[in-house]
């Protein structure tokens, strides 16, 4: 169901409303319960005559479960010890949470308008990719990518809207604001090609990982960290979930992506999880690397 | 230019009767302008390398004769490619509120000149649409102050509220509004002055109004509530490049701003290339200005003019530039701003704080747009009670009333702010072109910050927020 964004307006007024000797907790609870919102997340705060007001502590809500629920917030309400319903009682909000007053009908109507522009835009945003290259390398000119071509030629002949999405240094936060820029503009599949190594420097994973504490990982080699260049114990590819939009990480080298990519297209049209899918993509890339440094 | 005179002698644009019968020009005797301490700063003595106008609301800052303007409009729409509109059809050229609140006399000269090309060249019937969002409410009648009926054949407002027209778009049914659309073609007007930056965060600018202005309720509404990502800019993309949107699009032409008047007048068929070109113009002559904004450690603004909140004008920026310049919103890669990292504020839509901000004075605002939102955090002294009322009473505002206190004078309300913040430093937005107006500390402040801040939007800022938009450097 469409989750949408309250914009600052998340205070409910509900008018003709009595009160005797009534528990504030209890009566947000009940409202939060009807509206399908964790009951930490709604409180009382404000009690003027028949006047309550409430206020919504999260951004967005659940669009179908807050709309048309006046009837039942206020039978709800009437539940509550101590608190009584008048008969003209009312419901109020600004901005989306208005859509508690609505009648049934016009709550069904604007769940499925709504309903529709989402399903629009998902499936818009799910045709788009974006190709990031990561490198300091690439950033300062001395190497030019050549991954965005390859992504092209197999993205496009698999029916996606390829663009670049530009390149990034090897700095962790500006690979995630890259990334989450690109989730922001609607990519929904954003490929990040370097930067997955065992170094110092490689820190694309990491860089997902402030935007996708859960992301999946799967390992391609093991190294001993300390040793050598390798600071880290193993070089990892990543699938992070970024909004709508679904992140891999790839290594830079360009045969690596041209495996990788035929892969990755199947796993997606076959609908499988992000560590279903990343644990797929490890598997041709696995056999390139170098025996001798592969531990798994 | 006599920076002195200017810090003496700098009056600011008078109030306006407006549309539900308020009259603030009769109510506000005593303006922000006349505190004490308040001086006029030149945005120029800021930016020196600001272009300079072709015409200005003030001659202080440019050509207040609108010759220049009207020869470079008449050029711009001459060397314009108009061949795809049928002679003796109509054409609806589209207007918004900003151009009229922003621009005034300049944008209607533009009008004018887009109307009369395709008048002689097209024999055209040539109708003016406003996409009128605001509604009638506290803003100015621009169709009476600017005498639009006499200057233009067929002149109407057309609200976002009215019927709509479905289109089909790469994104599904979308509905624009119909009267602006029920001609063969139309023409797509625009004023670069910064407003909503935000939101489009300069992208795809100029398709804003295809998914704002121009669409009717729901759709704006797509916009707003950010379904996932960022999805504004989708729906303005999505809606301009919908064949019903294509089969009638003629060209767009638009006034290239600076904070101190017009620029030129730039015009395009293809939005692409004329957004592409805007783009870094519109980042070098606002964003300097906003990154100075962010130097502001702590300000109570001060509202005396025509506008509501976050569309409130001074210096020729809107007052939305200083709340959100906490920070740099033109950084698209700003892990800061991004929606993924805020689980407790809206995806899509975090910006700063407004940490500088310690409180609002309001001389007068009006009302027309929900600001609550935006303002629900900060403490707002009222000059006077019937400031507060009309404040109050108007729909979109009444729950302001718990955040206000009501004084009976600007000055007292001053006082009142400053004692209860602890900060002196005042910046005034009463629609004032071309120099902030601030307490003499704080000017003194963003001379000091300006070369620093300049160098910086040149030499890093600007490179940066070029390469983002993938364009390059002129």
């Amino acid at each position: 169901m469409p989750d949408v964004q309250l914009l600052g307006k998340t205070e409910i007024w509900l008018k003709g409303i009595q009160l005797d000797n009534a528990d504030l907790p209890k009566l947000a609870n009940a409202v939060a319960s009807v509206l399908s919102l964790p009951q930490d997340s709604v409180f009382v705060t404000d009690v003027r005559g028949d006047e309550v007001v409430l206020d919504v502590l999260q951004p967005r809500v659940d669009f179908e479960a807050i709309a048309g629920k006046r009837g039942e917030v206020f039978a709800a309400l009437s539940r509550v010890p101590g608190v009584s319903v008048d008969r003209d009682a009312d419901i109020h909000s600004e901005g989306v949470l208005g859509i508690i007053g609505s009648t049934r009908e016009e709550a069904r109507s604007a769940v499925s308008e709504a309903e529709r522009l989402e399903k629009g835009m998902r499936e818009y945003a799910s045709g788009r990719v974006a190709i990031v290259a990561t490198g300091a390398e690439l950033a300062d000119g001395s190497v030019k990518d050549t991954n965005f071509e390859v992504a092209v030629e197999i993205l496009t002949a698999a029916g996606f809207e390829v663009e670049f999405g530009g390149v990034v240094g090897d700095n962790e936060e500006e690979i995630a604001g890259r990334v989450a820029s690109l989730a922001s503009e609607g990519f929904g599949l954003i490929i990040t090609t370097g930067g997955v190594g065992a170094e110092d420097k490689d820190r694309t994973v990491e860089a997902l990982q402030l935007l996708d504490p859960d992301l999946a990982t799967a390992v391609l080699a093991h190294y001993t960290s300390g040793q050598g260049r390798h600071v880290k114990d193993a070089v990892r590819v990543g699938a992070a979930t970024v909004g709508w939009s679904t992140v891999i990480s790839l290594p830079g080298p360009t045969h690596e992506v041209r495996l990788a990519l035929p892969v990755l297209v199947d796993k997606l049209r076959a609908g499988c999880s992000q560590s279903d899918l990343i644990e797929a993509i490890a598997i041709p890339l696995r056999a390139t690397l170098p025996r001798h440094h592969g531990k798994g | 230019m006599a920076t002195e005179s200017l810090l003496r002698n700098l009056a600011p644009p008078p109030f306006k009767p407006v549309w539900n019968g308020n009259r603030p020009d009769q109510l506000i005797t005593e303006r922000a302008a006349d505190l004490p301490g308040v001086v006029a700063l030149p945005v120029r003595e800021l930016v020196p390398s600001l272009p300079e106008p072709i015409w200005s609301q003030l001659s202080a800052f440019g050509p207040t004769d609108l010759t220049a303007l009207r020869n470079e409009a008449r050029a711009t729409v001459e060397a314009m490619d108009w061949s795809a509109i049928e002679p003796g059809k109509a054409v609806h050229v589209l207007a918004n509120p900003h151009g009229f609140s922003y621009a005034g006399e300049g944008y209607v000269t533009m009008l004018e000149e887009i109307a009369a090309h395709l008048t002689e060249e097209k024999r055209a019937r040539v109708r003016i649409r406003i996409a009128e969002s605001m509604g009638h409410v506290d803003n100015p009648n621009w169709v009476t102050l600017y005498n639009l009926k006499s200057r233009f054949e067929d002149i109407e407002e057309v609200p976002q509220i009215g019927p709509g027209v479905r289109i089909d778009t790469q994104l599904g049914d979308m509905y624009m509004t119909r009267g602006l659309f029920s001609a063969p073609y139309f023409v797509h007007t625009h004023v670069t002055d910064l407003r909503e930056a935000y939101l489009h965060r300069m992208v795809d600018r100029l398709y804003k109004p295809f998914g704002m202005g121009y669409a009717r309720l729901e759709t704006r509404s797509a916009y707003h509530f950010g379904y996932g990502p960022r999805t504004g800019q989708m729906v303005s993309r999505a809606a301009f490049e919908s064949d019903f949107i294509q089969q009638r699009y003629a060209g767009t032409v638009v006034l290239n701003t600076t904070s101190e008047g017009v620029i030129g007048v730039e015009g395009d068929n293809d939005l692409r290339a004329l957004d592409q070109r805007l783009t870094e113009d519109t980042l070098r002559n606002y964003g300097t200005l906003i990154r100075l904004l962010g130097e502001i450690d702590e300000v109570i603004p001060v509202f005396d003019g025509h506008g509501c909140a976050v569309y409130t004008y001074g210096g020729g920026i809107t007052f939305s530039n200083l709340l959100y310049a906490d920070t740099d919103f033109f950084d698209l890669d700003n892990l800061a701003l991004s929606a993924h990292r805020q689980s407790t504020t809206d995806p899509g839509l975090y910006m700063g704080g407004g940490n500088a901000i310690k409180a609002i004075i309001i001389n007068y605002m009006a009302g027309g747009v929900p600001c609550h939102g935006s303002l629900r955090h900060l403490k707002l002294h009222l000059a006077s009670e019937q400031a507060f009322r009309w404040m109050i009473n108007e729909p979109s505002n009444c729950y302001l009333e718990d955040l206000s206190t009501v004084h009976n004078s600007l000055g007292e309300a001053v006082g009142a702010a400053q004692a209860e913040t602890g900060c002196e430093e005042l910046m005034v937005f009463d629609y004032t072109p071309g120099a902030f107006r601030v307490t003499e500390q704080l000017a003194q402040h963003l001379l000091e910050a300006a070369p620093r801040v300049v160098a910086k939007v040149e030499a890093e800022l600007l490179p940066k927020w070029m390469a983002q938009r993938k364009l390059t450097l002129r």
